[in-house]
């Protein structure tokens, strides 16, 4: 019995054998065209059902066959437990073409990781999320990553705001601008020359508002005070119209620009709601006005000890006393 | 009460007291509070006749407040120090200026006489000040006893001077009497022999410059028992209001300045508490065109309009009645004052960087450091020096919210708040300290150069008495040449450093006056600082940073 046993087994082989010699492709194709037929995905019961003279190990080994060609997905069924479905890959599918022109046998890791980088658009994501949803180990996650950005098809953007920390997203996107700091960073550093030449500019403009309204009404204060005020919107024109900036500034950069100002103490706003005839949208608009600051200088700061570096360790019996101070004498001329 | 509070008030007291006795007296008593004569006694390594004479002196200047002891039900008087009032004595020239602006020079020496002595009798005040008057070449006959009388009855009148009562079961405690507006201030009328005597020694005087007196026994004037002082918080109340003026002057315009004066003057004839009074448009309008200023009523309309708008509401428009009734926020008022300050001194001190975040932060309540970083359009590494340095002054305070039960570092967030009565109190020490500074240094330079400085007063004492005997110029010039030109070139140099102190000094009092109303006025109260550690963290922080 038992070389019975152990001759059936080779005759099972040997069938198996046969059949497989006898179509091995048919059946491949077959489980295609059964995919074809069920796009949202075959399960294996129905694989089994259809494929009634074909042995267990025959179906795995051509289901093998067609995952590593990259013609079919293997996925877990989420309606039934522990059941396993079998897609037919769309091959017309932009990525999966690129995937299939980049070259042969992509790694299964790679393909799941791009698939979450194209997913996270233009924000990019982070590596340690894709960790967390891939569960990969950090390693291979790495070689992962480093195979994908050699073929040129993610890429990793440095953030502007936490410079140790990057995130990929796919070569041809745009990073977003939150990423990237938006109008005022270029090359991930704050442009602290632009900002201020943008300042000095718009402080000027206003001051020159200002003064033209004094010439203009010298008898009459409030239409001095009205015909100070200039909104946003032109101000916006006005400093595109002078070409400073290489990017046309947008209402609001110029906003955040003259809120500083205010923060400086050098111009004051008001919100009036108007109806412009020549915007679109004349719901609100911001008006602003140069002031002149209500006290020159403090009493405090007009002598050296106001602005004295050492202020806190001069005594009267120490090494820094008011008699011998550096500062007094340079004050005084002695 | 803080050292450099003390350190400043024990100055400006031995400076007006030059000898040692009424500082250490005042010292004491500081230190040990309310006691009585015995303990002072015992306890001061001075003699008693000295210590009752200091006492004596400071309890005329009101340094020394008199208070009978209620407990022991004994008549023991209690001496207690007043610091507050000690730190007055800074704004003494302020004041004299003042009534030299408003009352003339007759004014400016009543004031003077009173600020001197303390408190005085009027009739012995009228005759100092006409005497003094008449030593400094002025015309007699402008300047005589009725117009002194007259300047002194219109300081009296507009509460420049207080009077003082002594109640008669406690003589030795004096009573200030609290001027109300239905209580009006009698003064009193001389005697008319007492009157006569003044005027015949007004007439002797013109007659005989240096001539003998003849003894006549001083009669009664009919006013011994009533004194008078020196009102500070109205002279305060005075400078308050010109520094209002001047800052809507430079804000606006001129005619603007005028018209919060005449504003503010009609604030003054109605007393009040110090907030706010009510002024109606017509008003303003009468005393205006009686001023003098041409200014139609559209104008005053307009320039009405304008500075109700401006930004700091201190003048605000409360309702129609009289064409427009407005008030004037005494408050708003010192805290837009004292913000100006506080910001000048942070522009120049720190940068107009740090300026930014200051304003930014008052605007927002409150940010965490990043939140700062990103909204002021500096530098990170900047913004977090500018930062810390503000913190460590005491202009921002931090806050910590925790997200979880401990405070761990990583887990809890740090706000940052700007508290204006914290600043106003670290710019106040800060001001106290120069100005302790300057004195010292005034001081140091007086003895370092004292021998110059002799020289050339004797100098100029002789050449003063001899143009007196119209000596020719010959004289005179072999007289000035005892200084060699370097010592003449030297002397300049210290007439003009000493100036630039005075001058320093006499605009600190400005600053200091205004902080310190506003602090009486405010009523915030300062956040009970929470003892984290935050600040030496800071500390630390910006040495790394550095």
């Amino acid at each position: 019995m038992a070389s019975s046993h152990a001759k059936s087994e080779p005759m099972d082989t040997s069938t198996s054998l046969e059949t497989s010699d006898f179509n091995p492709v048919n059946l491949e194709s077959d489980i295609i065209q059964l995919c074809l037929q069920f796009p949202n995905g075959v399960t294996d019961k129905i694989l089994e059902n259809s494929f009634r003279n074909v042995t267990i190990q025959q179906r795995v080994s051509a289901l093998n066959r067609l995952l590593s060609l990259n013609k079919i997905d293997l996925l877990k069924s989420s309606t039934e437990q522990g059941t396993f479905l079998y897609r037919i890959r769309d091959t017309t599918n932009v990525s999966g073409s690129s995937i299939t022109i980049g070259g042969g046998a992509t790694d299964q890791m790679e393909r799941v990781v791009y698939q979450l980088v194209k997913e996270s658009g233009t924000l990019g994501i982070w590596m340690r999320d894709i960790r967390t949803k891939t569960k990969l180990s950090q390693t291979i996650l790495n070689k992962t990553l480093k195979s994908l950005e050699s073929k040129k098809l993610i890429k990793a953007v440095k953030s502007v705001h936490a410079s140790k920390k990057k995130v990929y997203m796919l070569y041809e996107m745009t990073p977003d601008p939150s990423i990237t700091g938006g109008t005022w960073y270029s090359d991930h550093e704050f442009e602290a020359e632009f900002v201020r030449v943008l300042n000095e500019q718009c402080a000027r403009l206003l001051d020159e508002q200002l003064e033209e309204s004094i010439r203009k009404f010298p008898n009459d204060p409030f239409l001095r005070r009205t015909s100070s005020f200039m909104s946003s919107t032109d101000l916006v024109k006005l400093i595109n119209e002078m070409g400073i900036a290489t990017v046309s500034l947008t209402v609001q950069d110029i906003e955040s620009i003259l809120y500083t100002l205010i923060c400086d103490g050098k111009i004051e706003k008001t919100t009036v709601a108007a109806s412009t005839t020549n915007t679109d949208n004349g719901t609100k608009q911001n008006l602003y006005r140069s002031v002149k600051f209500m006290l020159e200088s403090s009493p405090v700061v007009r002598n050296p000890c106001g602005i004295c570096p050492v202020f806190k360790d001069c005594h009267d019996d120490g090494l820094i006393t008011p008699e011998t101070c550096i500062y007094l004498n340079k004050w005084l001329d002695f | 009460m803080t050292t450099h509070h003390i350190g400043l008030a024990f100055d400006l007291i031995g400076d007006l007291f030059p000898d040692g006795t009424s500082k250490e007296v005042a010292s004491y008593l500081n230190r040990k509070g309310p006691l009585p004569f015995g303990a002072i006694v015992r306890e001061v390594n001075l003699s008693a006749v000295n210590i009752a004479r200091s006492i004596a002196t400071l309890a005329m200047h009101d340094l020394i407040e008199c208070s009978s002891d209620n407990r022991s039900d004994s008549k023991r008087v209690l001496y207690a120090f007043s610091l507050q009032r000690a730190l007055y004595i800074l704004h003494y020239a302020k004041c004299i200026h003042c009534a030299r602006q408003l009352y003339g020079f007759d004014g400016e020496l009543i004031i003077e006489e009173l600020l001197l002595n303390g408190k005085q009798r009027m009739s012995t005040l009228l005759i100092k000040v006409y005497e003094r008057l008449i030593k400094a070449g002025k015309d007699p006959t402008v300047h005589s006893l009725q117009s002194i009388k007259e300047t002194f009855k219109s300081l009296v009148s507009a509460h420049f001077l207080q009077r003082i009562l002594i109640d008669e079961s406690k003589p030795h405690i004096p009573i200030t009497i609290e001027e109300t507006s239905t209580n009006l201030v009698q003064i009193p009328e001389l005697t008319p022999e007492g009157w006569k005597y003044l005027i015949s020694n007004q007439q002797e005087e013109s007659n005989e410059p240096a001539a003998k007196k003849i003894k006549v026994p001083t009669p009664t004037f009919g006013d011994e028992k009533i004194f008078w002082k020196v009102n500070f918080q109205r002279f305060f109340a005075h400078l308050r209001d010109q520094e209002l003026i001047h800052a809507f002057t430079s804000r606006i315009d001129s005619n603007a300045g005028e018209i919060v004066r005449t504003m503010l003057r009609l604030a003054e004839i109605k007393p009040n508490p110090e907030r706010t009074i009510s002024i109606s448009f017509i008003d303003i309008a009468k005393t205006i065109s009686a001023a003098g200023l041409q200014l139609t009523d559209e104008t005053l309309q307009k320039y009405m309009n304008v500075i109700t708008s401006d930004v700091n509401n201190c003048i605000i428009k409360i309702g129609d009645q009289g064409r427009g009734t407005y008030e004037v926020d005494f408050q708003k008022a010192l805290s837009g004052l004292t913000k100006a300050h506080i910001q000048s001194f942070l522009r120049e001190r720190y940068g107009s960087n740090a300026l930014r975040i200051y304003n930014m932060l008052e605007e927002r309540g409150c940010l965490s450091q990043k939140q700062i970083e990103d909204m002021a359009m500096i530098n990170a590494k900047e913004a977090q020096q500018y930062v810390y340095s503000m913190f460590i002054d005491g202009m921002l305070t931090l806050e910590e919210l925790s997200k979880a039960n401990d405070f761990n570092p990583t887990r809890t967030f740090y706000f940052f708040r700007v508290n204006l009565y914290n600043g106003v109190l670290s710019l106040l020490d800060h001001s106290y300290k120069t100005m302790s500074n300057l004195m010292q240094r005034h001081q140091f330079e007086k003895e370092r150069h004292r021998k110059l400085i002799d020289k050339r007063d004797k100098v100029e004492a002789i050449i003063h008495s001899l143009r007196e005997q119209n000596a020719d110029d010959e004289q005179i010039k072999e007289v000035e040449d005892i200084l060699s030109p370097i010592e003449k070139e030297q002397i300049q140099k210290l007439d003009a450093a000493f100036r630039k102190i005075e001058l320093a000094q006499l605009q600190l009092t400005e600053t200091i006056l205004l902080l310190e109303m506003f602090l009486s006025i405010s009523k915030s109260v300062a956040p009970a600082q929470k003892k984290t550690g935050g600040r030496a963290v800071a500390a630390k922080l910006l040495e790394t940073r550095s």
